[in-house]
């Protein structure tokens, strides 16, 4: 069990380490928040996923 | 060299093996004898045998297993020496002689013990204080005898026979006085001539014991230890414990299998995120740092899945197994009664 826990923790953190790396980077290189989320919107309806997820939460409270 | 490490292996070995009596002293210390005589290399036998202390331990398991025999063979088997292979066993001769060396060393420790245990009290008893009436019958009055007789004593010699016939002759008071003054070269002299610094420095606190074996020696030998009762129900205490516990462990465990389920949900959707960031990032952007900014929002993602989808699997393996058991060990404990096997 200490294995595995250790195992996973280290696949973990060296995941999260290179995703900061990554978001740091493109930060640094020109990226934009804004635009991502521009692009995020204009290929996905978002809009009607957070419908429903607003609906499921209503229902259950 | 080797026989120096060999002589002092014996001598600490002897310290350690108190739990035999002298005679079986002996004999695992006559064995080890064979041991190293049959050894092809000596120095990699002491290397075998580790130290004195862990063959100590060794001995005593066997020795409480199944006594001297197996302590015997115990010792064939650390050392790993072939004794079938050996040379001839020497002649009694030789024999009676290497027992007497064994003796001496048993006997030696054991005085060392002694002489430890009580410092003092041994060098004043031999002479007393007063003046002695002389017997004009002692065999050695005529000759005037030297008053130190114990600097070269040979190991075959009885080492405290000159200090007794030392108070019979008529020498005054004050010439006898350095002889019990100094009772403790005759000791070492006596004890072993080929390595004295092995004998004189007496170690009055055995070294602690450090465990070297892994641990399931000892829940093994626990098991087998702890005698298989047999167990009585009281079906009265039963049956109220399952009306009781059983919904009740139901629900306990309804409730762990949802805070499981919700953590795994966590677990699924950080999961689904990132899997949704990386097909953003390969599908709508067109600017190199917006895709690498969303693979980096994708590994954290995926970081954050894996670390709550261990933590699920974690909780359900972890809580409800140890509900499960420790309803079942509660059970155990109220329901039934245990009752001696005989």
């Amino acid at each position: 069990m200490k294995t595995i826990w250790r195992v996973v923790g280290l696949i973990a953190l060296g995941a999260l380490t290179l995703g900061a790396v990554c978001i740091v980077v493109g930060l640094i290189t020109g990226g934009s928040i804004d635009r991502i989320i521009d692009a995020l919107f204009a290929n996905y309806d978002v809009d009607y996923y957070l419908k429903i997820c607003q609906q499921f939460v209503g229902t259950l409270f | 060299m080797t026989f120096i490490n060999k002589q002092r292996f014996l001598t600490e070995l002897s310290k350690f093996l108190t739990f035999l009596s002298d005679d079986e002293r002996q004999q695992v210390l006559m064995k080890f004898g064979e041991i190293f005589d049959a050894a092809p290399n000596q120095d990699e036998l002491l290397g075998a045998l580790v130290s004195p202390l862990k063959v100590t331990v060794e001995l005593s398991r066997a020795y409480s297993r199944g006594g001297l025999q197996q302590a015997l063979d115990r010792s064939v088997e650390l050392s790993g020496v072939d004794l079938s292979a050996a040379p001839p066993p020497p002649s009694p001769a030789a024999e009676s002689v290497g027992a007497d060396i064994y003796a001496a060393i048993g006997s030696a420790v054991e005085e060392a013990f002694e002489s430890a245990a009580e410092p003092a009290a041994e060098p004043a008893a031999p002479v007393s204080a007063e003046p002695v009436p002389v017997e004009p019958a002692a065999p050695v009055s005529a000759e005037p005898v030297p008053v130190e007789p114990a600097e070269p004593v040979p190991v075959e010699s009885v080492p405290v026979e000159p200090a007794a016939s030392v108070p019979a002759e008529s020498v005054p008071v004050e010439t006898a006085a350095p002889v019990p003054a100094e009772p403790i070269p005759v000791e070492p002299a006596a004890l072993s001539p080929v390595e004295p610094a092995a004998l004189s420095p007496v170690e009055p606190a055995v070294p602690e014991f450090e465990d070297t074996e892994p641990e399931e020696f000892f829940d093994e030998a626990a098991d087998e230890a702890v005698p298989q009762g047999e167990y009585r129900a009281k079906p009265a205490a039963l049956i109220f414990f399952i009306l009781l516990f059983v919904p009740l462990g139901l629900v306990g465990i309804a409730v762990l299998l949802c805070v499981g389920a919700a953590l795994i949900a966590v677990a699924a959707a950080a999961i689904g995120s990132g899997v949704f960031a990386v097909s953003l990032a390969f599908s709508g952007m067109a600017v190199f740092a917006d895709i690498i900014m969303t693979i980096g929002v994708a590994l954290v993602c995926f970081a954050a899945g894996v670390l709550f989808l261990w933590l699920a699997l974690w909780f359900l393996i972890r809580c409800v197994g140890g509900l499960v058991r420790g309803i079942l060990h509660l059970g155990k404990k109220w329901c039934y009664k245990e009752v001696s096997a005989g």
